[in-house]
């Protein structure tokens, strides 16, 4: 899934608040359509790295 | 020196010699509260009853000939967020008011308290330890020691303004994403984010379980030794801890670190801080002799990472309190938890996968330098309430973006020591992070030594 522009923030917002039954009224779905803009603008970056499949994501992190 | 700056060495010095008793040494720790307090409000409890009672327990041990420990009769604070027995751990929240009392001490209270230290009191912190600046709208900010009015960082900004401040010698705090080293470096002491899985979090309410991490404050690298040393210890009820050698931070700084290579870390380090934050670094780098410099082009990365694992972390873990009661949290914390818990999730995924191959950047740059050097934060500590920063031609959010030197490190588990510049008299202080390769503090704390001996470090 790319995170860039083609990402509807108010899309997700909108049915994402409701499936997890959080409150989704205007000012809270306001706020959450901000974090997660500022969310997707860091998902952009981190999902246009490549990274080979092999690369796993460890079950315990050790440093 | 006042009595109300006494070093914990010190403290607890005097305590077995005889010099001074640990039921005195915890009155002049609440007197010092009871004066700054009112100013700072760096606490969200003080328990003279229980310090006092713990205070008699250690002079009746002393009076019998028992041994002390190495920390007796030395008074500690502790963020809100470690268990105490017989006290209610907050979180910085409204909601935790709810729970019932702690039953047992977190392991590392258990820790300090075995080793002869005091609580006197739980610290205030950021909601639910998501939070840069302490600016808590259920018991209020706490404010800078160093200026009023002025943030202490967060989300440990109670400790470390207690700390600071001259309440206690050593306090307790936690780190995700620099709440340890940020507070530090803005109230101008020392703070220790050990290597991921170093210590026990056990009685540490969580954040983002797979980078959280817990450390100690101190007013001198001799105390932060001292402490930290007091808190390793195997704890088999904590899956989190890997079981490794202890290191003996107090003889690692009587070791040698004047071999050590040293290197400064560049580019993104140096391009979000501002002006006079790499003007403090490039003395700190020319003092020591620093030349080599080492840049990790994806920095930005690891910290945009950092921040969405972050938030879908904390935001599955509060998802059941975010359902039923969103409206006893901050109102623009609740909704960047919630932002965090709708993410998809092949967005998490893939910054867990980053995060690993990040780690293996880091562990390349560490065969061939000992010791990175950082500034903690991109500016000192600002004034309650600011919205924005213009760093280097940019306008940043300013509370969200404390993190932004410490998250790339901490991200992949990296041992850090949040260390003071030296500032001038009424200039806020700024902190530099000394990263050493996961277990290596030994290194730390040597090298640390070397540079506070040649006079660059406050």
């Amino acid at each position: 899934m790319n995170a860039d522009s083609a990402t509807n923030i108010d899309a997700m917002v909108h049915a994402g608040l409701p499936a997890l039954g959080l409150p989704a009224d205007a000012a809270t779905a306001a706020g959450v359509a901000t974090h997660l803009g500022r969310l997707s603008v860091m998902a952009a970056l981190v999902m246009s790295v490549p990274t080979a499949d092999e690369v796993e994501t460890p079950s315990r992190f050790e440093p | 020196m006042s009595e109300s700056f006494a070093s914990a060495i010190g403290v607890a010095a005097a305590v077995r010699d005889g010099n001074l008793t640990a039921v005195q040494a915890v009155d002049q720790s609440l007197a010092r509260i009871a004066i700054s307090e009112p100013r700072l409000n760096a606490f969200t409890g003080i328990w003279p009853d229980d310090a006092r009672k713990a205070a008699q327990r250690i002079d009746a041990a002393r009076l019998r000939g028992e041994p002390a420990g190495p920390l007796a009769g030395v008074p500690f604070a502790v963020k809100d967020l470690f268990d105490v027995a017989g006290h209610v751990t907050l979180a910085g929240s409204r909601i935790n008011r709810d729970r019932a009392p702690a039953t047992e001490d977190a392991f590392l209270v258990a820790q300090l308290k075995r080793a002869g230290a005091i609580c006197v009191g739980a610290t205030n912190m950021g909601e639910y330890a998501y939070d840069f600046v302490t600016e808590n709208r259920h018991y209020g900010a706490t404010h800078n020691p160093r200026r009023h009015g002025h943030t202490a960082g967060g989300s440990s900004g109670g400790s470390a303004a207690a700390v600071a401040s001259g309440d206690v010698p050593v306090a307790l705090g936690s780190d995700t994403n620099g709440s340890i080293r940020v507070p530090a470096s803005y109230c101008g002491i020392y703070g220790l984010r050990p290597t991921h899985g170093r210590l026990s979090r056990r009685g540490a309410f969580p954040f983002v379980a797979s980078i959280d991490n817990v450390g100690p404050f101190a007013r001198s690298l001799d105390d932060l030794a001292l402490v930290f040393d007091a808190l390793q210890g195997r704890d088999p009820l904590d899956e989190n801890q890997i079981d490794r050698p202890a290191c003996r931070a107090a003889d690692a700084l009587r070791g040698t670190g004047a071999g050590l290579r040293v290197a400064r870390l560049g580019g993104y380090f140096d391009d979000n801080a501002s002006p006079d934050v790499r003007r403090a670094l490039d003395a700190f780098c020319h003092a020591l002799d620093i030349v080599r410099s080492v840049n990790w082009p994806q920095a930005d990365v690891a910290r945009a990472a950092a921040f969405m694992i972050s938030a879908a972390e904390g935001g599955a873990l509060h998802l059941a309190r975010l359902q039923s009661r969103a409206a006893d949290f901050e109102p623009d914390r609740a909704h960047r938890l919630m932002a965090g818990a709708i993410q998809p999730a092949a967005w998490v995924a893939q910054a867990h996968r980053f995060r690993a191959a990040f780690r293996q950047q880091a562990r390349e740059t560490f065969a061939g330098v000992d010791i990175l050097v950082a500034a903690a934060t991109p500016w000192p500590a600002l004034p309650h309430g600011t919205a924005t920063f213009n760093l280097n031609g940019r306008e940043v959010p300013a509370a969200a973006s404390g993190g932004l030197l410490t998250q790339p490190i901490s991200f992949i588990g990296l041992p850090v020591i949040s260390a003071p510049l030296p500032v001038a008299d009424g200039e806020l202080p700024i902190g530099v992070q000394l990263i050493a390769a996961p277990w290596a503090e030994d290194k730390l704390f040597a090298w640390a030594a070397v540079a506070a001996a040649r006079g660059a470090l406050g």
